[in-house]
C-alpha cells in the first residue's frame, strides 16, 4: 500500500516539527506550509490524502485557504482538518461551514489528531 | 501487551515509549525534543512542548462536553458539609481566582504559598496558579509558623493563599494567626495574603497585607489558560532532607502531566467518569498527584475529605465515603487502614454499606505489613495493592500495574519496577548484590518523566543527595531488596529521616530544636518501630553538666518545643533523659545503634564506638519506659 500523504499548514515552528516527528512515526509522507500560500503552491503540484490547516497563519489564512482549496475539483477528495487555537463555537461553525471534514482545537492530544485523520482517509 | 514487554519496552527505547504516551495528553504544541540532556547530564523530557496543567484539568472536559459531570466531590465529616463541582463549575472557580491573581499582580514565574485545610478552595487555588504560570508551594496545614516561614523565605512567595481555619477532629484551628507569625519571623515579606473565611468562627486578625478570597474573586474577570513551556515549575513541594532545611522538590508540566496519565490508566486502572480517592491531604505528594492532578486529567471525579480516617465520627467514615460516592479505586496510607482496625476488628461498619463499587485499594507513603493487608482482603474482596515511591518521583516507582495485568500479591513487597524505573539493588561499592540480598535502591538514568526536575533554587544539593555516590543513578534513600521473581522490598530509609504514618520527617531537624532547650547539652532523635505509625521520634537528651532540673518537666518541654516548631505532625511524645549518649571515636552519635536497642533487634556493636558501657545505660533508660525488651 502507498503512504497516505499528509500536508501540514501551519506557522509555528514547534508544531510543524513535532506534528512532522508523529506523523511520519505513523507511516505518513509529510509535505510542509509555513502559511496559506505556501500550502496552495504545494498542492499546485502534490495532491495529498489529508490537509492539516492551522487559521491564524500569515499572508493567507486557514479559512481562505481552505476556499481556495474548495474551488478546485482535483482537490475535491483532499479530507481538511482544521487544527486551531480559535475554539469559540462560531469559529467551528464557521470551518465546517466552509466544507472543513473536521475541526479540532489546540491544545490537542496527538493521539486524536491522528485518530482522526486516519478515519478521514479511510 | 504483558506487563514485562510494556517494561522492557520503556527501558530499551525510552524515547519512543515516552512519546507515545504524551501523545494522549492535550498540548499548545507536541514535543519534538523527547529526551534531552540538560543541567550536566540531568534528563529533561519534552522540552519544547507546550502545555497546560489547568487545561488539561478543567477546560478540556468542559471542551470535550463533558463541563456537567461531577470533577470535586468535598466531603467534610467534621463540618457534615458534601459539595459536589462539575467541571463546568470548576472552570468558573478557577478561572475567576486566576483573574483575581492576575489583579494582585501575580504573572508567569511567580511563587505563591498556598497554607490550607482540605476544603475545595485548596484545588482551586492550586489550579488557579497553573492556570497563569505561577508556581505554588503547598504547605502542609498542621505545619507550625516556624516550618512555614522556612518555606516562605525558601520560594519568596509573592502571595500566601490561606483560609480562616482547619479542622483537627473535633478542634477548630485558626490559620490565620500562624500565617502573620510565620510572616512576621520569615526574611521575605510576601506582598499580599488571600484569606478564604470558612465563617466557622475562627479568629482572624487582620493586617494590611490581608485580602478577603470572596471579594478577589468578586471583582475579577475569568481568564484563559496561559500556554507554558512543558518544564515550566508546576509547583515546588517541600520534603524533609538529611539536614535541617527541607528540600524543595520542583515539579515540571509536560512530563508530570504524561506520567500521571499513564499511571491513573496503566497502574491505578481507572476509567474517564469514575470516582478515584485518595485520602490524602493536599500538602502532601500524594495529594499533589492523585488527589489533584492525576484524577482531574484523567477526568475522574476526585474527593476531597475533610477527616481522619477514625473519630470524625467513628471507624465507618471510610465506608461511608465509598459508597455514598461510589468510590472505584481508593488510595490511602496502611497506618489509616491500621487505625481503622484498631477501632474495628470484627469490621462490623464495614457490613453496613454497599462497597460493590470499590475495585482496588491501594495503599502507600510506608511499608504495609503482612496482617494489615490480611485484614483487609478479609472484609473486603478487592485487590490491596501495595506501592512504593517519593515526593521526588511524583508517581509510583514499584507497584502492580493493575491496568496492564495484575500480578500475584506478595505480603511485604511493593511489586515490580513501574515502566520507565530501572531499579537496581547495590552494595557500598556500587555493585548489583544478589537477589535476596539487601542494600541501596538506585535508579538508572534516565528518570522518567514526571520526577522532580531539580531542588527550588538549589542545583548543588540536588545533585550531591542523589546522583554524587552512584554516578548515573539516582539514589533513593531507601534501603531494599529483590526476589528471584523481580518483586522489590524496602526495608527503610539509610539515613536520619524517618517515616511517621506515610509522612517523612527529618531526625535531624528535630535535633536541632530539641537541642535548643536551655538544659539540654546534646541530643539524638531516632525512629523507633511503632505498631500504629510505623515509626515514631524518639529523643534522648544529655543535660548540661551542672544542672540536674525535674525530667518530667524537661520532658514535657521538649514535646511541647517540637510541637510548636515543627507542628503536631512531628509526633515526638518520647523524650529519654539519659546521661551519655553512645558515639564513635570520632564524635559521631551511634543512631543506628540506639534504634536497634529500642527496637530490640539484633545488632553489632560498632568497632568505632569510644565506650562500649554506655549501651548497658541506653538499654536501662529504656527497659524503664517498656523499650529494649528481651
Amino acid at each position: 500500500m502507498p503512504m497516505k500523504k499528509i500536508l501540514i499548514a501551519d506557522d509555528e515552528p514547534n508544531i510543524i516539527m513535532s506534528l512532522e516527528y508523529s506523523l511520519k512515526k505513523n507511516n505518513f509522507q509529510v509535505f510542509i506550509a509555513r502559511d496559506g500560500q505556501e500550502a496552495l503552491e504545494i498542492l499546485e503540484t502534490e495532491t495529498p490524502d489529508a490537509i492539516i490547516l492551522d487559521i491564524m497563519m500569515p499572508n493567507l489564512d486557514g479559512f481562505a485557504t481552505l476556499e481556495h482549496i474548495k474551488s478546485k475539483p482535483e482537490l475535491a477528495g483532499c479530507k481538511v482538518l482544521f487544527l486551531s487555537a480559535k475554539n469559540k463555537d462560531a469559529d467551528i461553525e464557521k470551518g465546517l461551514s466552509l466544507g472543513a471534514d473536521a475541526y479540532l482545537t489546540k491544545p490537542f492530544s496527538v493521539k486524536k489528531l491522528i485518530e482522526t485523520t486516519q478515519k478521514l482517509i479511510e | 501487551m504483558t506487563y514485562n514487554e510494556l517494561y522492557q519496552q520503556s527501558l530499551e527505547s525510552p524515547e519512543a515509549f515516552w512519546s507515545g504516551q504524551a501523545d494522549a495528553i492535550d498540548w499548545y504544541s507536541p514535543p519534538s525534543a523527547i529526551l534531552s540532556p540538560l543541567d550536566q547530564g540531568y534528563p529533561q523530557w519534552f522540552s519544547d512542548g507546550v502545555v497546560n496543567a489547568c487545561y488539561l484539568c478543567v477546560d478540556k472536559h468542559v471542551q470535550d462536553g463533558y463541563g456537567d459531570d461531577v470533577a470535586i466531590i468535598y466531603d467534610s465529616p467534621v463540618t457534615q458539609t458534601v459539595r459536589k463541582y462539575t467541571f463546568a463549575q470548576l472552570e468558573d472557580e478557577v478561572s475567576r481566582l486566576a483573574g483575581g491573581l492576575i489583579q494582585l499582580g501575580l504573572k508567569k514565574g511567580d511563587t505563591v504559598v498556598i497554607y490550607m485545610p482540605m476544603i475545595p478552595q485548596t484545588a482551586f487555588a492550586m489550579l488557579a496558579c497553573a492556570r497563569i504560570g505561577v508556581t505554588h508551594s503547598v504547605v502542609f496545614g498542621g505545619f507550625a509558623p516556624n516550618e512555614l516561614a522556612i518555606r516562605i523565605d525558601d520560594c519568596k512567595p509573592k502571595v500566601i493563599i490561606t483560609a480562616s481555619s482547619g479542622i483537627e477532629f473535633d478542634r477548630l484551628i485558626a490559620y490565620k494567626p500562624l500565617v502573620d507569625e510565620a510572616i512576621a519571623m520569615a526574611d521575605h515579606k510576601p506582598k499580599r495574603v488571600v484569606v478564604f473565611n470558612r465563617k466557622l468562627g475562627a479568629r482572624i486578625p487582620f493586617k494590611k497585607y490581608d485580602i478577603d478570597y470572596e471579594s478577589l474573586i468578586y471583582g475579577s474577570e475569568p481568564v484563559e489558560c496561559i500556554p507554558l513551556e512543558s518544564n515550566h515549575p508546576l509547583y515546588i513541594l517541600y520534603t524533609s532532607g538529611t539536614t535541617g532545611k527541607p528540600k524543595g522538590i520542583v515539579r515540571d508540566t509536560g512530563g508530570y502531566a504524561t506520567a500521571l496519565k499513564f499511571s491513573m490508566q496503566h497502574i491505578y486502572n481507572v476509567k474517564p467518569g469514575e470516582t478515584f480517592w485518595a485520602a490524602s491531604d493536599m500538602g502532601w505528594a500524594v495529594g499533589h498527584s492523585y488527589t489533584l492532578y492525576g484524577p482531574l486529567i484523567n477526568r475522574n471525579a476526585t474527593v476531597i475529605f475533610e477527616g481522619k480516617p477514625v473519630r470524625t465520627p467513628d471507624a465507618s467514615t471510610f465506608w461511608r465515603v465509598i459508597s455514598d460516592h461510589g468510590v472505584s479505586v481508593m488510595f490511602t496510607a496502611p497506618t489509616a487502614i491500621r487505625a481503622i482496625k484498631k477501632e474495628d476488628p470484627e469490621g462490623k461498619f464495614i457490613k453496613q454499606y454497599d462497597l460493590s463499587c470499590l475495585r482496588a485499594q491501594f495503599l502507600a507513603g510506608e511499608r504495609c505489613d503482612a496482617a494489615t493487608l490480611e485484614w483487609y482482603a478479609q472484609h473486603i474482596p478487592v485487590p490491596v495493592i501495595d506501592h512504593w515511591w517519593q515526593t521526588e518521583s511524583g508517581w509510583p516507582m514499584i507497584a502492580n500495574p493493575l491496568g496492564v495485568g495484575m500480578f500475584p500479591v506478595k505480603p511485604g513487597s511493593a511489586g515490580k519496577a513501574v515502566c520507565g524505573y530501572d531499579i537496581r539493588i547495590f552494595d557500598e561499592s556500587g555493585a548489583e548484590v544478589a537477589s535476596g540480598e539487601e542494600g541501596y535502591v538506585v535508579i538508572r538514568q534516565p528518570l522518567p518523566p514526571g520526577c522532580m526536575t531539580g531542588l527550588w533554587m538549589n542545583q548543588p544539593r540536588f545533585r550531591e543527595g542523589y546522583f554524587t555516590k552512584f554516578p548515573g543513578y539516582y539514589l533513593a534513600g531507601d534501603g531494599g531488596y529483590k526476589d528471584d521473581d523481580g518483586y522489590l522490598y524496602i526495608t527503610g530509609r539509610i539515613d536520619d529521616v524517618i517515616n511517621v504514618a506515610g509522612h517523612r520527617l527529618s531526625t535531624a531537624e528535630m535535633e536541632e530544636v530539641v537541642a535548643h532547650h536551655p538544659a539540654v547539652a546534646e541530643c539524638a532523635v531516632v525512629g523507633v518501630t511503632d505498631e500504629m505509625k510505623g515509626q515514631v521520634p524518639m529523643a534522648f537528651v544529655v543535660f548540661k553538666a551542672g544542672t540536674s532540673p525535674e525530667h518530667f518537666q524537661v520532658e514535657y518541654e521538649v514535646v511541647q518545643l517540637v510541637r510548636e516548631k515543627i507542628g503536631a505532625v512531628a509526633s515526638l511524645k518520647t523524650v529519654v533523659v539519659v546521661q551519655r549518649l553512645p558515639k564513635t571515636r570520632s564524635g559521631k552519635i551511634l543512631r543506628k545503634l540506639i534504634r536497634s536497642i529500642a527496637d530490640a533487634t539484633e545488632y553489632q556493636v560498632p568497632s568505632t564506638i569510644d565506650d562500649p558501657e554506655i549501651i548497658g545505660e541506653i538499654t536501662e533508660a529504656l527497659r524503664a519506659i517498656g523499650y529494649a525488651k528481651d
